[in-house]
């Protein structure tokens, strides 16, 4: 009992650092399982994959009531993301352990170096109506006090993103929210909270692919799985309510220092 | 209908609160029957998605968003075949 409660107190500090930054807590959970926990990176990634779905419902209908999801958008990118988590999935079993480590570092690295060095230029900001494009949209800003248009720009390359968004959540367990996040955000122009939010409801989707098939295959082991499951959903549904009074810089630096910090850790795991 | 955010919301609110309760009710009971409530929790967790995927096909269709409806549909059928393919996986 106390394993487990030590093990759900954990996964709910993931599930709050995920949510806050559109993540899905399964870039913490399988750093936390295995360095602090000991367990096995392959049932990490495993029970990884269930709490991923677990923080994006419990954070979505939170970001759907503040209207922050571009749903249309999430619908065309899933796509992708599912493709992707599928062909992931299928050559994870050819991958070593240490050679997984090193992956997860590098993509941990490559992401809190995107988001610390990248600046906070001001998105193409509309007055509401006055974004009409088919995957355009707006959101309400608390600290403005008013309504934000955006455009949606470079979407062909922001499927291909996507894809191995979904690549990488199918081989390692995460929301690929890392990837999702600053592909929408640098590359595809959304806002940062529309992004955040956006990214958030599409990883519930891009995980269940990846978790149906390692549930499948018999990867998912319950006393583990469930929870992890149940200590991400409690963090992600308190997160959630913390991001509309986020500032964008303070997502931005939260994400930054604690990914690499993270990435540190697994490269080390990884070479020794 | 007009209303997308709302029932995609409850969908999930509602589903992965059955799951938590499914998972805590699995913590609580002997060996037996925590396994047949985890693996049910589990299973409901990888639906909740899908349902909600499957929603939004139905709604996009019903308002005559074929592109979004026939994209949903498509992102449904490559869940229902990632679980069958990891019979064959591994």
């Amino acid at each position: 009992m106390l394993f487990e409660l030590a093990l759900i107190a954990a996964a709910a500090l993931a599930g709050l650092l995920g949510s806050m930054i559109g993540l899905g807590g399964g870039v913490f959970i399988v750093p936390l399982l295995t360095l602090l926990f000991g367990i096995d990176i392959r049932l990490a990634v495993g029970a990884s994959i269930v709490s991923v779905i677990a923080t994006s419902c419990g954070a979505a209908p939170g970001l759907l009531r503040a209207k922050l999801v571009n749903i249309r958008l999430a619908v065309v990118l899933e796509t992708a993301t599912v493709a992707g988590a599928l062909a992931g999935v299928a050559v994870s079993g050819l991958v070593g352990t240490g050679t997984l480590y090193i992956l997860f570092a590098c993509v941990l690295f490559y992401s809190a170096g995107a988001m610390f060095f990248g600046k906070d230029k001001f998105q193409e900001q509309l007055e509401g109506s006055a974004a009409t494009g088919r995957f355009d949209g707006h959101y309400h800003d608390k600290r403005l006090a008013r309504s934000v248009g955006y455009r949606v720009r470079a979407l062909s390359l922001g499927i291909a993103l996507m894809w191995l968004a979904g690549v990488l959540s199918g081989l390692l367990g995460i929301g690929s929210g890392v990837l999702k996040v600053p592909a929408m955000d640098r590359v595809m122009g959304l806002p940062i909270r529309v992004s955040t939010a956006t990214s958030n409801f599409m990883i519930g989707v891009t995980a269940a692919a990846g978790a149906g098939a390692y549930f499948a295959r018999g990867d998912v082991q319950g006393p583990l799985a469930a929870p992890v499951a149940l200590g991400v959903f409690a963090g992600a549904w308190a997160g959630s309510r913390l991001v509309p009074s986020l500032k964008a810089s303070t997502i931005r630096i939260v994400f930054s220092v604690v990914i690499a910090a993270v990435a540190v850790q697994m490269f080390l795991r990884g070479v020794g | 209908m007009k209303d997308l955010e709302g029932p995609v919301a409850i969908i999930l609110r509602y589903g992965v609160l059955a799951c938590a309760l499914l998972f805590a009710a699995g913590i609580a009971a002997p060996r037996g029957m925590q396994e047949v409530l985890f693996a049910c929790g589990t299973g409901l967790l990888i639906f909740v998605p899908a349902a909600r995927v499957a929603w939004l096909a139905v709604v996009f269709l019903l308002r005559r968003e074929l592109l979004f409806g026939a994209l949903s549909l498509v992102v449904l059928m490559m869940l229902v075949c990632g679980v069958f393919a990891g019979h064959g996986i591994g």
